[in-house]
């Protein structure tokens, strides 16, 4: 698992590739809080290089959603494998999160 | 080339690593698809995961046994711990009708497990638990 982040105007993208699960999950909630925490806002988590997630990894994004919602801002997804895909799917992420095809149109929707 | 084998873990959360390569070098070997090998790794990692979060109230080291099989385009997975009496499978399904603000950070794992399984069962018995895990599994095109 690798993160990346990258600044877009008030927009920060941060990239998770290879695989989330329970063993590396928490450095990666480490990752997520600490940039909430210097202030961020507005997130794109970009997921075109992640191969795998667990619920361990669903848990983050449900953290830094509630998180980031309480505090005036918000977080998109964009661009899921198709594994992916269809945990967000299964576990109803589609009806909680804003989820687009390219980092473009997530970065636009902000 | 066997189409079954056994693998013992430990009860640290580290294992969920080399669980992972045990399963992958399991798919390749009986040629299963990316998206079958990908459901059997989150099935067991979350169960697995389970194991050795909850089954044990002792600091000891457990011993926890994975037995693996494939055969005639059907997955079974049997894992046994030693630990308390607890059967995953009671666990209530998350509502995922509720908006963010209402949804518990976590629940999800079980249930994607049962998902991704065609059947999935709990015993208990000669004081160990027993995940019984099988799925259908189509070969790589």
């Amino acid at each position: 698992m690798e993160v990346s982040e990258e600044k877009k105007g008030d927009v920060l993208i941060v990239g998770v590739s290879g695989k989330l699960e329970v063993t590396n999950s928490r450095a990666f909630e480490e990752r997520i809080l600490a940039v909430i925490d210097a202030g961020e806002r507005q997130l794109v988590v970009d997921l075109s290089r992640l191969d795998y997630v667990s619920s361990a990894g669903l848990r983050v994004f449900v953290t830094a959603a509630k998180l980031l919602n309480s505090a005036n801002g918000k977080i998109v997804f964009c661009s899921l494998k198709e594994p992916v895909r269809e945990v967000f799917d299964i576990a109803g992420f589609f009806s909680i999160f804003s989820v687009y095809d390219s980092q473009d149109e997530a970065v636009k929707s902000l | 080339m066997s189409a079954e084998m056994t693998v013992f873990f430990n009860n640290q959360l580290s294992e969920i690593e080399r669980l992972g390569q045990i399963v992958n070098e399991f798919a390749e070997r009986h040629q299963w698809s990316p998206q079958a090998l990908f459901e059997v790794n989150v099935a067991l990692e979350e169960l697995l995961t389970n194991v050795i979060s909850y089954a044990y109230e002792d600091t000891q080291d457990h011993e926890i046994t994975l037995h693996l099989a494939f055969a005639d385009g059907e997955m079974t997975a049997e894992l046994e711990d030693d630990g308390q009496p607890f059967n995953p499978l009671e666990k209530a399904e998350p509502d995922l009708s509720t908006p963010l603000e209402e949804r518990p950070i976590g629940g999800l794992g079980i249930f994607l497990a049962r998902k991704f399984m065609t059947d999935l069962t709990y015993q208990r018995h000669d004081g160990k638990n027993l995940l019984k895990l099988k799925k259908t599994i189509t070969n790589e095109e």
